[in-house]
């Protein structure tokens, strides 16, 4: 795991959102930036610590996120410096 | 507003970044008179209106929700938390494209991930406080002499008018730079940031915001 890196497991997101005033988003809108449950975290360097501990779960952008697979399961590894927000 | 991610609560920022609650400004105005201000700031306008970003539109001020764990700091000088939650901060407009909207899913609040060191204006008891290394300015009209046209093409002189409390210097050479005190007219290197609009009128005044490490020459009153 490099330095700022997260092993993170994606969360199912719930679907259709309904607006106060009665719009409704569908679930496959904002695709993005998704949620994962963080497995592992990389340590971190001397200037920047790594914010993020396992457990947690945070908002990332998909699209910068690798794929792999580990023992039949899917994970992505995300740069915690790509991370938005923890939930 | 486009393309907002939704959340469920008041979530942690991350990557030196603060929580920030924001009136929604993006829709259009109504004056008093019944005018309608359209809102120049949206993308749509962006090809008729090359000024579009100058727009008095654009959110540029909000009330602190959510502070990072800790901030990373990229410059040489310590902010030692100059901001907390429940502050209501400014920042200039120049970066506000970049902020990442959040809108809270329940009850409709919409929030702005704003760059910590991007703030430099914070208001305490209706006042004016710069933060993170920005002092306080109001322009006047003095001869300069010394300078050449390049220097006095982009600054002029400014009276200074408030100092943030709590900046350190983390570099010890540029602690030795001097200290200004308010009051003293100071000659800045860059031009500074310009309140805004309605900003400047909430003030009752025209300030204008620059750091300590702009200011080359000042001159006691």
């Amino acid at each position: 795991m490099g330095l700022f890196g997260l092993l993170v497991e994606k969360v199912h997101d719930e679907g259709e959102r309904v607006t106060p005033s009665g719009i409704i988003i569908p679930g496959t809108i904002n695709r993005t930036m998704i949620k994962g449950k963080v497995i592992a975290t990389g340590e971190g360097s001397q200037s920047k610590k790594m914010e993020v501990k396992t457990g947690e779960v945070v908002t990332y952008n998909s699209v910068t996120a690798i794929e792999i697979e580990l023992e039949n399961k899917r994970y992505n590894v995300v740069d915690a410096r790509q991370c938005l927000f923890i939930n | 507003m486009k393309h907002p991610i939704f959340i469920d609560g008041i979530v942690t920022p991350l990557n030196n970044h603060v929580l920030v609650e924001i009136e929604d400004t993006y829709s259009e105005r109504v004056r008093e008179s019944g005018v309608i201000l359209s809102n120049a700031a949206h993308d749509d306008a962006k090809a008729d209106s090359p000024g579009f970003h100058q727009s008095e539109f654009v959110v540029r001020e909000g009330v602190i929700r959510a502070m990072p764990r800790f901030v990373a700091l990229e410059y040489d000088w310590n902010p030692e938390d100059e901001f907390g939650v429940g502050d209501r901060v400014y920042w200039p407009i120049v970066n506000f494209h970049d902020y990442t909207v959040l809108k809270m899913n329940a009850n409709n609040r919409v929030f702005l991930l704003v760059n910590y060191f991007d703030i430099y204006m914070k208001k305490v008891d209706g006042q004016p406080v710069p933060v993170n290394g920005y002092y306080l300015f109001t322009k006047i009209n003095k001869e300069v002499s010394f300078m050449s046209a390049s220097f006095l093409h982009n600054s002029g002189w400014y009276n200074l008018k408030r100092k943030g409390s709590k900046v350190n210097y983390t570099n010890s050479d540029a602690n030795d730079r001097g200290e200004f005190k308010e009051g003293e007219d100071c000659f800045l290197s860059v031009p500074p940031f310009q309140l805004e609009a309605d900003t400047s009128e909430e003030f009752n005044e025209k300030y204008f915001l620059a750091q300590k490490r702009h200011i080359i020459i000042s001159q006691k009153c």
